[in-house]
């Protein structure tokens, strides 16, 4: 480059670079009617019911904060005294439960489909359910034959598995302590049951989020782990060599919830949103398209998944349970980790 | 120092305006926040937290891997750092603008992407562990997992930090008195570690202080890489972000330890560099040292070896970013279908990464010059106060200042919540104190005298610090702004929380997509977000060389 270009051209192209951001940053439009969601959904979910809504309502624009389930809930504590956002879309469950006051209890206009297993407003709880996710064990083909593949939740407490086996520490996430629960429902919660539990936490390698679970085993970092049914299943319909088991003792079967945030800006466009999130149409696309099994008894099961009926359900496992006697599990997980550690 | 007294001199002013900002956007929130949780617990402030911080096993422990993780880190990383930049200043290696602009991509790309291209290389299941396994080798090295994993992550991430705060001492470093050193017959070796590296002091010593300020308040490459070694701020962070409500008063006693470590170190770092003094009288100032051949090619050899090896992480992003993907799994091959999924979906946010990054690095450099100038120039009481709160953001996690940003700006009267102001106030607060250090750092080797004398020739003290000071200061400034630019652009753990509307920046899309297991729609992102800041910085790199050559 010679020295005129140089002294000309590169700064005439670092103002044109500047000048192009500074010109692309306009603010959308204002004043239009808008809905704000926070969902701890996936992009292609959001994408996907975001194409639905242009179309149900033109009028209403649709925003989407999306984040994971700890962001959001965080964001809605964090802003309570000035709401934002109109909702949260897809948050486990045990968020929106532990924290009533931030949220306004709404039936919404589907509530006569949804099973009533799950109708949760009427149970006086503040969130409707999205979609139900059923708790899994998986394990990495490569590394384990069908054969020596574990069958219960049990299995897990083998020798076999130590330092192979994943988990997701359940004082960071949702659904790692809903599995957590599950097992102190299955073992019993005493002495012998938490003994199980300690050969358990022996094996297990404690990651930090739920996501590295499925992502662990699915690359062979790890022999067997324990997540949820959706992502499992996204990656074994990715061709991960990777496969699902359903735990012979039984699962728990939770759901993602949404729920109006109380003192939101836009109360009756968010009201409408609601209702759309739990409407035949985008259930059955959530089903279809996405394997999101439905909380509807009127949606058939996702294709390639297991009906939810021949899933055994985990006998002493209660959502309602689990939220109020996670305190007093995870204090024990801990202690039994801090133990297992020295 | 004894300077005589001026009558008026902005710099009072300034210096209150310092406070009252840094009161405001750091003291405020933050004292809002802990209070709050505190008195949660029942009211009343106890020591019980701390009893039970240094108590329990499970907390100290992660004091300690901070400390043992912040130490290798700071270590490594320097020792890298100073010989780069003395390689590439000094030994005449050649492609100089070009090393300058890639060695900061490491600070660019995103901690949970570079983290993960470790894990895809050195995991239990590798590229490089199953090659070696071949030939029974893979103990060699073993697990990448732990301490040993995030040591590597954040050495070969940080180490630009001292490149670039070196590289701005050394240009501000009269090579006479190293020409001199070698016509008494020093050998390179011994020229460089009697004269170079203590003349460098104050940049070394900066360029370390950041290096540790950041491991210690890395959360990221903990995270991901990590596994169950606890660090303070993965502590902290499931201490206070959690779906269920968290521990918010043993958060905050976590983070007010971190904060203790972090200002021990900065006060070691402080009186160090007060012992001595370092300034030069700046005539002359670039200038390559003849070195033996031999020297230049091994010198040569270790640069791009060293820079090629930190940009490993980034490669394999790129690379991975032409693979083909089906939801979740990537499998060997090329394609363009990833960039076909992102290429609706990037332009807006590579713009608001782009402004945002410019609006913070621009309020950062203006207010780090100020401050900087502060801090060095005008050492008092009362600076020192000013230079403990720039110490704070240093030891708060980006969430936790984020939930205290939006504590103290979610209400009316100071209503600053879903506009685009919140987002450049946590870059700005999180962000300055690296412009500040940048600033500081190249202050101190910039001879007084010379605005003493502009001054007693009846210049104003603020003609003065522009017509003087800032132009000898510049290259000190240029680093800064380089370092926050690269540290705005990336930053994600206050963004998720803050950002609102349209205003999602491209580290909030990556984030998504990890989020989202789209791995190949995160890698091609990233791919597209290190494009967005390596050009602008290697062509201002390029044109900043044009400008040097011409001033030798």
């Amino acid at each position: 480059m010679t020295r005129l270009a140089r002294e000309r051209l590169v700064p005439v192209a670092l103002v044109l670079f500047v000048a192009a951001a500074v010109g692309g940053c306009g603010h959308g439009k204002a004043g239009a009617r808008q809905v704000v969601a926070y969902a701890a959904e996936k992009e292609e979910i959001v994408q996907a019911v975001s194409r639905m809504w242009e179309k149900a309502a033109p009028d209403i624009e649709l925003s989407v904060i999306a984040a994971g389930t700890n962001e959001v809930v965080q964001r809605v504590r964090a802003e309570r005294q000035q709401p934002l956002g109109d909702l949260i879309w897809g948050v486990g469950a045990e968020g929106p439960s532990a924290n009533p006051e931030l949220y306004e209890p709404y039936q919404t206009s589907e509530a006569k489909a949804v099973a009533p297993r799950w109708n949760a407003v009427a149970k006086g709880e503040p969130w409707q359910p999205n979609n139900i996710v059923p708790m899994v064990l998986i394990y990495s083909t490569r590394l384990v034959t069908a054969a020596q593949a574990p069958r219960a939740w049990r299995d897990l407490a083998e020798s076999r598995w130590k330092g192979k086996l994943a988990y997701a520490a359940p004082d960071k996430s949702g659904s790692a302590y809903t599995q957590l629960a599950t097992m102190v429902s299955v073992f019993g919660d005493d002495d012998a049951g938490w003994k199980v539990m300690e050969g358990i936490m022996a094996n297990a390698k404690i990651l930090p989020g739920s996501g590295k679970v499925p992502k662990g085993v699915a690359d062979g970092e790890y022999a067997v782990g324990m997540t949820y049914e959706n992502v499992a299943g996204l990656y074994v319909r990715g061709g991960a060599p990777m496969r699902i088991v359903y735990p012979v003792e039984g699962t728990a079967v939770i759901p993602d919830a949404n729920a109006l945030i109380r003192n939101g800006p836009h109360p009756e466009e968010a009201k409408r949103f609601l209702d759309f999130l739990q409407s035949k149409p985008v259930q059955e696309m959530l089903a279809r398209k996405l394997s999101l099994r439905s909380c509807r008894t009127d949606v058939a099961t996702p294709p390639g998944l297991v009906v939810i009926d021949t899933i055994k359900a985990a006998p002493k496992f209660d959502f309602r349970w689990a939220v109020k006697h996670r305190k007093d599990f995870i204090e024990k997980w801990r202690a039994i980790v801090l133990r297992l550690k020295q | 120092m004894k300077r005589p007294r001026r009558p008026s001199d902005p710099w009072h002013a300034a210096l209150a305006l310092s406070y009252a900002l840094l009161a405001l956007l750091i003291a405020y929130p933050l004292a809002r926040l802990f209070a709050g949780s505190l008195s949660a617990e029942g009211g009343g402030f106890s020591l019980a937290h701390f009893r039970d911080f240094f108590a329990l096993r499970y907390y100290r422990a992660a004091l300690e891997h901070s400390l043992y993780v912040g130490v290798m880190v700071t270590l490594l990383a320097t020792i890298i750092g100073v010989l780069l930049a003395t390689a590439v200043t000094r030994w005449g290696v050649p492609g100089k603008a070009l090393l300058r602009a890639l060695v900061v991509i490491p600070l660019v790309s995103p901690p949970f992407i570079g983290a993960y291209s470790w894990i895809l290389l050195l995991g239990r299941n590798g590229w490089i562990t199953n090659l070696l396994d071949r030939f029974h080798a893979a103990g060699w090295i073993g697990t990448i997992y732990g301490p040993k994993g995030i040591i590597l992550a954040l050495t070969l991430n940080l180490y630009p930090f001292v490149f670039l705060m070196v590289c701005a001492s050394l240009s501000s470093v009269d090579p006479s008195l190293e020409e001199a050193a070698a016509n008494l017959g020093a050998t390179p070796w011994r020229r460089f570690l009697t004269v170079t590296v203590p003349l460098l002091t104050p940049g070394i010593l900066g360029g370390a202080l950041l290096v540790f300020l950041h491991t210690v308040a890395d959360f990221g490459s903990a995270m991901i890489i990590g596994e169950d070694y606890l660090v303070l701020p993965t502590l902290i962070y499931s201490l206070f972000i959690n779906e269920m409500g968290g521990e918010p008063a043993m958060a905050a006693t976590a983070s007010a330890v971190l904060l203790a470590c972090t200002t021990v170190v900065l006060l070691v770092e402080r009186w160090y560099i007060g012992r001595r003094s370092y300034v030069m009288s700046g005539l002359r100032r670039e200038g390559e040292r003849e070195v033996s051949r031999g020297l230049r090619a091994l010198a040569t050899i270790l640069a791009y070896g060293i820079v090629g090896l930190s940009l490993i992480p980034a490669v394999v992003v790129i690379v991975t970013s032409f693979f083909p993907s089906s939801g979740p799994i990537m499998r060997p091959g090329f394609s363009l279908g990833n960039y076909a999924a992102v290429f609706q979906s990037v332009p807006r946010p590579m713009l608001n990464s782009v402004f945002l990054s410019l609006v913070s690095t621009i309020l950062c450099v203006l207010l780090g010059v100020v401050i900087g100038y502060l801090l060095v120039r005008r050492q008092s009481r009362w600076t020192a106060g000013l230079d403990a709160l720039l110490m704070v953001p240093f030891a708060i996690p980006g969430t936790v200042l984020a939930v205290a940003l939006i504590t103290a700006f979610g209400a009316r009267p100071l209503l600053l919540t879903g506009t685009v102001a919140i987002l450049v106030i946590s870059y700005v607060v999180r962000r300055m104190p690296y412009a500040v250090r940048g600033v500081a750092a190249i202050l101190h080797h910039i001879e007084p005298a010379t605005e003493e004398a502009s001054v007693s020739l009846g210049a104003s003290p603020w003609r003065t610090f522009v017509k003087i000071t800032l132009p000898l200061m510049a290259p000190g400034i240029v680093s800064g702004a380089v370092m926050t630019w690269v540290q705005v652009i990336s930053e994600i753990s206050s963004t998720i929380l803050l950002y609102y509307g349209q205003w999602a920046t491209m580290s909030v899309v990556i984030y998504q997509q990890v989020m989202s297991d789209n791995f190949g729609s995160a890698a091609a992102t990233s791919t597209l977000l290190l494009a967005g800041v390596f050009v602008p910085l290697l062509l201002f790199n390029v044109w900043q060389g044009g400008r040097a050559a011409e001033l030798v």
